[in-house]
């Protein structure tokens, strides 16, 4: 028995009655509004009274409510100003060590695995540190300006 | 009285927009002659010029339905291979948006009319919500019914998830949708809204998960997902499957320019500036949703789509109900694209709110008329001329394409396997049915019939 030609006919007749359907439905609720139409239109003012209820107690806001604008588990993201006087301080004043909060002045080369303190105290303390080095070996500064065609004002 | 609230009387503005000019008589009466005049002037030419080319008066209409199909089948295609790669090019996308954290202050606001079965658990599920900020308004806009004494008995601080939360009441007469959105807005003080149905419910992470997006300054407003509630019923299973493949995908694939055109009525998050420039809710259309949205695309705002904030919404369960909702549903679409006429016809202002436009008139109009005429098509040739296979193979190739399209949707957003299987008489019946009540509503439009708006029986599913 060939399947399309049933198929196409079941389709035939559902589509055709899906129309039949939707025209009928359609003309009967025209019909019912129809009826349901009877009331004039009249012109609305251009202000309303109305009422609002609300709960009584109007000074216990949640401050959540005004203030937070993250969810829980979230930091603020916007930032909060600085206060006056430490704005202050930092631009305007010089910075006074009270011994409330502590400073901690890194040494140079802190955090270097290669980095010696014996070394960096001896280098300090080398009487050559200011002295140019030249095929003569290390000579003041003062000497070499001296010397040659270069002259020094 | 209640001494634990506090009730102020206020004046709302009531102001009308410009009266919608199709109600006209004479608009009706021209929009006849001038339609009937063109017809007849395209008829007179063929009649004219038929004789000069090599065809006949009989095969004129073989091959124009031949092309007309042709040219149908063409935009199907495209339409639906857009929106799949456009959808899955917003997946791969969304995919790596991280929670920021972001948690401004929030205001709900709840419209109700005659909602006093829904309205309670609407509210109560609006205390779960997964965010700590945000307060609830409810705006009942004359009900007749008992929903202002059930709204009554939850104002004030109610206990939230994270924190209580403040619930308030504006009653008002009645005045529609967009005036009682306006009024809650007004009142409310927040930078965002989330705009909502009275007989809707959220899911929890909804306001955690859609005021994310506002970290971005163009972003203007966000469109939510929208899911049927009462299901295990023919016409709700197909709707649920309609909000699936035929909404969400297209909001989705949408969303990747970030131009998604109808925020729905259920859940929409805004941003207040983006509502201030677009002039809040208008009642001059029957689709206030779509109005607005394309009033904020004009303004130049971006709209983004979140998959993972759900409304829960009642769908109509019989015949006459969808009807109802999909006649105002197209009505309003084409009094909001009539609206925003001169954005469609000028694309140097705005290209992306232009090419949306058409993609709505493209979506509502001509959509709906091409479908019914290929249709009619072959119910016309299997019973003149017995080819009745040609509605099987036509009925198969669009079946096939759907079934690939509600696997995808539904695996995209983990919804029920069962509703794959309406894909086989979705767009048969279903589409049809709801096509021929656009193309008739559509007909309505043009010819400037009035219409009034229908509010739908509610069965209170949100309980449940």
């Amino acid at each position: 028995m060939e399947l399309i030609p049933i198929l196409s006919t079941i389709i035939l007749v559902a589509t055709m009655s899906t129309f039949i359907l939707a025209i009928g439905a359609y003309v009967l609720y025209k019909v019912r509004e129809k009826r349901g139409q009877g009331v004039v239109a009249v012109p609305k003012p251009a202000s309303i009274n109305a009422e609002v209820i609300v709960p009584n107690v109007t000074v216990q806001r949640q401050p959540d409510q005004i203030r937070n604008t993250m969810q829980p588990g979230y930091e603020q993201q916007q930032y909060a100003p600085m206060p006056y006087q430490q704005v202050r301080q930092g631009h305007q004043q010089p910075h006074r060590f009270t011994g409330e909060d502590p400073q901690y002045i890194p040494a140079p080369g802190a955090g270097d695995p290669g980095y010696n303190q014996q070394e960096y105290d001896e280098r300090q303390q080398d009487p050559s540190k200011f002295m140019k080095y030249t095929s003569d070996g290390y000579v003041p500064t003062k000497d070499d300006k001296s010397k040659g065609a270069l002259r020094w004002r | 009285m209640n001494p634990n609230v506090r009730k102020t009387a206020i004046i709302l503005d009531n102001r009308e927009e410009i009266t919608p000019e199709q109600n006209k008589e004479p608009i009706l009466i021209r929009r006849m002659i001038v339609s009937g005049v063109i017809s007849a002037i395209l008829f007179a030419i063929i009649y004219y010029t038929l004789p000069m080319t090599i065809l006949s008066t009989s095969s004129l209409f073989e091959y124009s339905t031949i092309v007309a199909l042709v040219i149908f089948l063409f935009f199907l295609l495209l339409r639906y291979f857009g929106i799949l790669v456009f959808a899955y090019l917003y997946a791969n996308e969304y995919a790596f948006k991280k929670e920021n954290g972001y948690a401004p202050f929030v205001s709900i606001i709840v419209p109700v009319y005659n909602e006093e079965k829904v309205v309670g658990d609407s509210i109560k599920s609006l205390l779960k919500l997964d965010y700590s900020n945000y307060e609830i308004i409810v705006v009942n806009d004359g009900s007749t019914d008992r929903t202002k004494d059930v709204a009554e008995t939850l104002v004030g601080f109610q206990k939230g998830k994270h924190c209580d939360i403040k619930v308030s009441l504006i009653n008002k007469p009645n005045g529609g949708k967009a005036k009682s959105l306006n009024a809650g807005i007004k009142y409310s003080k927040a930078d965002f809204v989330l705009c909502m149905d009275g007989d809707s419910t959220l899911s929890e992470g909804t306001l955690k998960l859609a005021v994310r997006h506002f970290v971005n300054p163009k972003i203007g407003a966000v469109a939510g997902n929208v899911k049927v509630i009462n299901r295990h019923k023919l016409y709700t299973d197909l709707q649920a499957l309609e909000y699936i493949e035929g909404l969400n995908m297209a909001r989705s694939a949408q969303s990747f320019a970030n131009l998604v055109n109808i925020i729905p009525g259920p859940i929409g998050v805004f941003r207040r500036k983006a509502l201030q420039d677009a002039g809040f809710y208008a009642s001059d259309t029957f689709a206030e949703d779509a109005d607005l949205t394309l009033n904020i695309l004009s303004k130049g705002w971006k709209i983004y789509y979140e998959p993972r904030a759900i409304s829960f919404t009642e769908a109509p369960e019989k015949l006459q109900q969808l009807l109802k909702q999909r006649y105002r549903w197209t009505r309003g679409i084409l009094q909001s694209l009539r609206k925003h006429s001169n954005l469609m016809t000028n694309p140097t202002i705005n290209f992306g709110t232009t090419f949306i436009l058409w993609l709505m008139v493209y979506e509502s109009l001509l959509w709906p008329v091409m479908n019914i005429f290929s249709n009619m098509f072959f119910i016309f040739a299997a019973l003149v001329f017995g080819k009745s296979e040609l509605i099987f193979f036509w009925w198969a190739g669009l079946a096939l394409l759907d079934l690939v399209s509600a696997l995808y949707c539904i695996a995209a957003e983990k919804e029920e396997f069962r509703l794959v299987f309406y894909a086989i008489v979705y767009r048969m019946f279903f589409v049809l049915l709801v096509d021929i009540c656009k193309a008739m509503s559509s007909l309505e439009e043009f010819l400037g019939i009035s219409m009034t708006w229908g509010k739908l029986d509610r069965i209170g599913a949100l309980k449940s």
